[in-house]
């Protein structure tokens, strides 16, 4: 697909010159010849992956035979197929709604900062963002598990736990360790689309804090707010690894962890590929359609912002 | 407010309110609300850590809180355990070619694309939205099957080879995004005329005038990649069943759920990877505030930063 797109923009732009084919060639090679490793490493693997995934969904891996079998079975009733749906959705959800709440606040603190604080905010802010995978689950295991640092906290509260962590609520602050600071650093560029200024003709028009946030700051980030929500959404409901090391096979289900069952079931149930391709397309879908909501909704106020 | 002026009856009148109120603070965003947010936060940021480190260094069975008997075997352990040491060299080796490789691959185009091909760089920057719209575990299975149907592959599933193509595929865009952004910050149209006024070839001065005025952004880029290619766990389970032992496969290899565990082991790598990542962003915030800060590059950049 690239390459089609390559070979069309390339012809228009030659077109234009008066030249010889030959020399033609040459500025077509001379225009593409440094990018033919990347384009073909990485864009041909992933178009190439994405592609091979939307097939393998419909198609019988042993027969060959093209069906819809997987996505039949995908949406069935019970915990191992919609189950690992909604878990997913709920989980992606909740999760991009919290940090929505907290983040927000947080990100105009952070702004505000200034000089060492700031790069330090920012710093752990990073860290945290980055911390995702096994090392995560495994901190999480230390401090919400069983036997954690927290837990502890919790049950001389009178607050029950114990296996907590295993469970929505659990997971849902596990998840939040991570996107809330990414979270953070997506509407962190946005805060200063809110100028001070605002505030003092706020108060001028004898205007408060609430109407100040109501009527001028919320309306302004409204955007880069729900962009930043829909980014967090499809992070989270996309996530593997943290699933992976804390649940194990047992527990609760999701569309990844399905997927990487499915994928290693195939050595003693038989092929599984069909329906993990099912689930991934069906991933993918989502993960699309969020990204391509972010695109649309924060493009034209990032071009404002950039300009102002 | 009003407790606080109730406690003071003798002071002063104040002046009639003026038509023009002086603003009270210059700029909502300070106070208490603020302190105790950022307290709340920092503790749910430092806390997991924390626990993992005590953890890590109590002796006995730990059932919260501090431990009763302090140990250090465990972190001088892992320097006996061969099994850990070869894990560690491969994520290191793994990490370090996925920078040298996404440079490669990402640095000579993106330059080009500045000085003489504009669209490149459009095909670039839509490729590099892939990998966000693509999960990691999806991305893996994908290009899992796609290297098998590839002859020039064969042979090579399942193998730490594949591992790496597919941490360069998915940790391109942490690294195209920063470097963008300093090549347009550069002016590396201007730097490119130049140097090909004073006579230097398309690769002298790509290495020897661009590089240099793009560093802070090649730095911030290498930096995520590192990063995110030591944490990386999906794509060596997918790819190799978790044959190919890097750290993070390791780790979970050794969970109690798994037989064989090193429970202690496994809270030191963690510990041991979250001050790696905390040290690594100190070093990237505080260059960055002078230059590429990884925040403000490009507003996907930051998904994983």
């Amino acid at each position: 697909m690239t390459i089609q797109l390559e070979r069309e923009e390339a012809g228009r732009e030659t077109t234009g010159r008066p030249s010889l084919g030959g020399r033609r060639l040459r500025s077509f090679v001379g225009d593409w010849l440094p990018a033919v490793p990347f384009l073909v490493i990485i864009g041909g693997l992933l178009v190439g992956a994405a592609i091979w995934l939307v097939q393998a969904s419909f198609r019988n891996p042993l027969s060959g035979e093209w069906n819809l079998d997987a996505w039949q079975q995908a949406f069935a009733a019970g915990p191992l197929y919609r189950g690992a749906i909604v878990n997913s959705l709920v989980i992606a959800l909740t999760t991009a709604t919290i940090c929505t709440v907290v983040g927000t606040p947080l990100a105009w603190f952070i702004h505000h900062l200034a000089g060492r604080q700031r790069a330090f905010a920012v710093a752990l802010t990073n860290t945290g963002a980055n911390f995702v995978g096994i090392s995560l689950a495994q901190t999480f295991v230390a401090t919400l598990g069983v036997a954690g640092f927290a837990t502890k906290i919790l049950s001389d509260l009178g607050i029950a736990w114990r296996d907590g962590l295993y469970q929505m609520h659990g997971l849902v602050a596990l998840f939040c360790y991570f996107t809330l600071p990414l979270y953070v650093l997506l509407v962190l560029p946005a805060m200063s689309a809110v100028k001070p200024t605002w505030w003092e003709a706020v108060q001028v028009s004898s205007g408060g804090r609430w109407t100040y946030w109501r009527r001028v700051g919320l309306p302004v980030l409204f955007p880069f707010i729900l962009s930043g929500w829909v980014l967090t959404f499809a992070w989270s409901i996309g996530q593997f690894s943290v699933l992976d090391a804390l649940l194990s096979s047992q527990g609760e289900q999701f569309i990844t962890t399905r997927i990487g069952g499915l994928i290693n079931a195939g050595v003693v149930f038989g092929d599984q590929s069909q329906l993990a391709a099912a689930y991934s397309v069906l991933l993918m879908g989502i993960s699309l359609i969020a990204l391509a909501a972010y695109q649309l909704l924060s493009w034209r106020p990032l071009q404002r912002l950039k300009e102002s | 407010m009003t407790t606080l002026e109730d406690r003071r009856p003798l002071r002063v009148p104040e002046e009639p309110p003026a038509t023009r109120r002086p603003p009270r603070r210059s700029v909502p965003g300070k106070g208490r609300t603020r302190n105790v947010l950022f307290a709340l936060v920092f503790l749910y940021l430092i806390v997991p850590p924390l626990a993992a480190l005590f953890f890590s260094l109590s002796a006995k069975q730990y059932d919260g809180l501090f431990p009763q008997d302090w140990t250090l075997s465990h972190w001088t352990g892992i320097f006996d355990d061969e099994r850990l040491i070869a894990a560690i060299r491969r994520s290191a080796v793994l990490a370090l070619g996925t920078v040298a490789l996404v440079t490669l691959l990402v640095l000579p185009p993106l330059y080009w694309a500045y000085v003489r091909n504009p669209k490149l760089r459009t095909i670039m920057l839509v490729l590099a939205l892939l990998p966000f719209s693509l999960p990691f575990v999806v991305m893996a299975f994908g290009i899992d099957r796609v290297a098998e149907q590839v002859a020039f592959l064969e042979g090579y599933s399942g193998t730490g080879l594949m591992v790496l193509i597919g941490h360069v595929a998915l940790c391109f865009a942490f690294y195209l995004w920063p470097v963008d952004a300093a090549m347009s910050a550069a002016g590396v149209n201007r730097l490119h005329e130049a140097a090909q006024a004073s006579g230097a070839g398309p690769v002298t001065t790509l290495v020897r005038c661009i590089i240099p005025n793009i560093m802070p952004g090649l730095v911030s880029g290498s930096i995520l990649v590192f990063a995110i290619s030591w944490g990386e766990y999906s794509i060596a389970k997918i790819m190799t069943r978790s044959q190919y032992e890097i750290v993070p496969i390791w780790q979970v290899n050794l969970t109690p759920v798994n037989g064989t565990s090193d429970p202690r082991g496994v809270a030191v790598m963690s510990v041991f990877t979250f001050v790696l990542f905390l040290v690594v962003s100190l070093i990237a915030a505080i260059k960055g505030t002078s230059r590429v800060s990884l925040d403000e590059t490009h507003p996907t950049a930051a998904k994983e930063s």
